[in-house]
């Protein structure tokens, strides 16, 4: 019935698209000419010696005493010194496990041609999933290249390059540069006027961290009369992965700590444990390990080593631009006074579901929250401001799901609080869609497989509305419909590999929730999901394809608005998107995700630094470490709020949650971006975050 | 004895997968409770902490989502979700 109705779809030109795709074909011949490619500079882990001041880091790897952050990385790290080999660099192969030559078929990736051939194997590598090594010079998901260019200043000046160093002029008066680019953009990058030529790999240098500048927090750029004194008298409080408390950027000229308390949430439970879980550190319990020769095994805690996934933790890096003061590397974060309160999250081992992670870096949503509680319990009455980097793609974005009421609640409790949230980094990924599905025809989705990793469906609708929905596979099979109200699950005796669900009225916000889970191997690229409204009118829905790290599914036809994370739709949190300092332009980090709200309302509330920022790097003790992500942003406003608040302090003024958000909001800087006054963007919010919003204004 | 989540209307919209099986009313959950304007907290939930008046974690039992369901301080009740980082 449905074959004879008016159908619109969300996925324009895909069906025509996949009746005329070639079937797979098998290799008649293989040709086997893999080229010798040097590792690139920075491949392995700098010398300790060098990293400066002739002060030797702790370099321990974890041990019976030790509880290492983030302990499901550690099984991979057991042989990580052996297994880190070149074959896990984007721009190589890795090995393969086949049963004979004849299984091997052509893979339907597209990667353009006309690119250098190994950045044609990095682009094909990451099309089916595999990422590379983070590497002391790039990320995993990154590429160094080489470039021949018309212009240095339009190369250095192109979205997404993170430019390395200018080699020389050719003869033609082009010259030779070099830089690093997202695999997932070169294709983009080598599009571009300027770019003559682009080729992998070449030594890098890097570039100083410029969040301080861009926001104006150093104490000589203040706003006149302000004396935040570095955010001193105010707890920051990270709730993060990997904290190395020995890092000379957390301790006091006099080598003792700046924690207030570090909560391990996978710690080993103790009376005292927050909550009756995990292993709580005293700040006395932390200067003890200080005084160590070994300060992670006299702890019992530790930063997870590095490893072929990761150099420098997450929360480390995060603690340092919010809250670091330049002991060890030079260059203070944003509030270096503050105090500081760190909660290494995990998730409970009970009954948890969710998307994966390439890295199992996860917590949930309960333990979160708990984790955000023991962080103001711990301030008391001190001025706080606590800094989330966890989230996925799911969930009512209208904030109205409990774990964003709960944030919203702990800050309403009392003034001069705030959580700082990022936006999340998913906006290259496809994986919203939305508009309206007409009231007398069928409405089509298209949502696309990546290497048959399956993936999770979620469509929002009004309640007074009712909605049919219909799977359909990449062969025609027709799974449902599935009448509002009713569910379906699909597969083979002992396994289910389709489940869909239609809900109606959800507890929170009484609206409607479709959601449709496809196991992983399932076959064929693209799904269609259909649509039809079962009383007569048109409904308006949004979509989201759930998060996963390892082969994200996306929509062929996504709209670019809102990508924010799970958590950050809330009505009290400050949620933060990414721009990238280096350039004059300050262009919007291409991953930084974008608003509103399902519900309309203008979030993320701000942008803030987040592209290639360098600061602290676990387990070097001095050494820095270039990331770049929302989760850099966050907290450069988390700092700067810190900042907010001791002022505050200072004049004897509180600062309801109400009053702050708009004093940082106020106080924005803008032209670039251009914003009208009292205007707002969906990714840079309402401007770029500033200290002039420390003013008493 | 299974207890299936779909049917549960108080409890907050899990992601499919978490729907494609019933729970056994032994099976430890870590929830999120949200209580109704000036209900007061019910007797057989021991919270583990409360991020306001009116909305605090604890861990149950999926039986007794079953009994929250019928409980009119219950508003709605949340089951911890995994939150990957955002890097």
């Amino acid at each position: 019935m449905a074959a004879k109705k008016r159908s619109t779809r969300s996925g324009a030109g895909t069906k025509s698209k996949r009746a005329v795709r070639k079937p797979t074909k098998l290799l008649r011949k293989r040709t086997i000419t893999e080229p010798m490619v040097a590792a690139p500079a920075g491949m392995w882990p700098a010398d300790p010696v060098s990293l400066g001041f002739g002060w030797r880091p702790y370099q321990y790897l974890p041990g019976g005493a030790i509880t290492a952050a983030a302990p499901s990385l550690v099984p991979a790290l057991g042989g990580a010194l052996a297994a880190i080999s070149s074959d896990m660099l984007g721009t190589r192969l890795s090995a393969v496990s086949l049963p004979t030559i004849g299984a091997l078929q052509t893979l339907p990736i597209k990667v353009a041609a006309a690119l250098d051939p190994r950045l044609q194997l990095a682009l094909a590598n990451h099309r089916i999933g595999k990422r590379g090594m983070d590497l002391t010079s790039t990320a995993g998901d990154e590429v160094a290249v080489v470039a021949r260019v018309k212009s240095v200043t339009d190369w250095r000046a192109l979205p997404d390059v993170f430019p390395g160093s200018e080699l020389g002029k050719a003869s033609d008066a082009s010259w030779i540069v070099t830089g690093r680019v997202p695999i997932q953009r070169v294709e983009a990058v080598r599009g571009d006027a300027t770019v003559l030529s682009l080729k992998a790999s070449q030594p890098l240098h890097p570039a100083l961290a410029a969040t301080i500048q861009a926001m104006d927090t150093a104490p000589g750029s203040l706003p006149p009369g302000t004396s935040p004194d570095g955010g001193n008298g105010v707890v920051v409080g990270i709730v993060d992965f990997g904290c190395d408390f020995a890092h000379q950027n957390f301790r006091l000229p006099n080598g003792r700590t700046r924690l207030l308390a570090l909560w391990h949430q996978a710690g080993i439970t103790r009376p005292d444990s927050p909550f009756g879980y995990g292993r709580l550190y005293s700040r006395d319990q932390i200067n003890a390990a200080l005084t160590s020769p070994n300060p992670y095994m006299a702890l019992g805690y530790g930063p997870t080593p590095d490893n072929a996934f990761q150099t420098g933790t997450h929360g480390t890096h995060v603690m340092d631009i919010a809250a670091g003061n330049g002991r060890g590397s030079t260059q203070p974060g944003v509030a270096p006074k503050a105090d500081i309160v760190f909660v290494e999250v995990a998730a409970t081992d009970i009954a948890w579901q969710g998307p994966e992670s390439v890295k199992n870096v996860f917590g949930d949503s309960v333990q979160l929250l708990e984790a955000v509680r023991f962080v103001f319990d711990t301030a008391g009455d001190r001025p706080c401001v606590c800094n989330i980097s966890l989230g996925t793609n799911g969930g009512p974005h209208d904030g109205t799901s409990l774990v964003e009421q709960g944030l919203d609640a702990i800050v309403r409790e009392r003034p001069n609080r705030a959580i700082v949230i990022a936006a999340s980094n998913s906006q290259a990924d496809g994986i919203h869609a939305s508009g309206q599905i007409p009231a007398a025809a069928v409405h089509e989705i298209v949502w696309r497989q990546r290497s048959a990793g399956g993936g999770e469906f979620e469509l929002w609708y009004p309640g007074a509305r009712r909605l049919a929905v219909t799977l359909v596979a990449a062969d025609g099979t027709e799974f449902g419909p599935v009448q509002p109200g009713q569910n379906l699950p699909i597969g083979s005796p002992g396994q289910i590999a389709i489940f869909m669900t239609s809900r109606l009225g959800d507890p929170n916000n009484h609206d409607n929730v479709i959601g449709i889970w496809l196991a992983e191997g399932l076959p064929g690229e693209d799904w269609i999901v259909r649509l039809q409204s079962t009383d007569g009118q048109a409904v308006d829905y949004h979509a989201w394809i759930e998060r996963n790290d390892r082969a994200q599914a996306s929509f062929t036809a996504p709209v670019a608005t809102h990508t924010l994370g799970s958590i950050s739709t809330g009505h009290e949190t400050v949620v933060v998107g990414s721009y990238d300092a280096h350039k004059p332009q300050f262009p919007l980090s291409t991953f930084s995700s974008s608003g509103p709200t399902r519900d309309g309302r203008s979030k993320p509330e701000v942008s803030a630094p987040g592209h290639n920022v360098l600061a602290a790097r676990s387990r070097t003790g001095v050494g820095v470490v270039r990331k770049s992500g929302t989760s850099m942003a966050a907290p450069a406003v988390t700092g700067l709020i810190a900042l907010i608040l001791a002022e505050a302090r200072r004049n004897n003024r509180d600062l309801p949650i109400a009053v702050l958000r708009q004093k940082l909001m106020n106080h924005t800087r803008r032209n670039p971006p251009a914003i009208a006054a009292n205007g707002w963007d969906i990714r840079y919010g309402h401007g770029r975050a500033n200290a002039a919003s420390i003013g008493d204004n | 004895m299974a207890v299936d989540l779909k049917s549960l209307k108080k409890l907050e919209s899990l992601p499919a997968s978490a729907l494609s099986e019933p729970r056994s009313d032994s099976d430890r959950l870590v929830v999120l409770v949200k209580l109704r304007e000036g209900a007061h907290q019910p007797s057989y939930i021991s919270p583990r902490a409360h991020m306001g008046p009116q909305i605090f974690s604890a861990e149950i039992c999926a039986g007794d989502l079953q009994r929250m369901e019928s409980d009119p301080s219950i508003e709605s009740v949340s089951v911890t979700q995994r939150l990957p980082l955002i890097e």
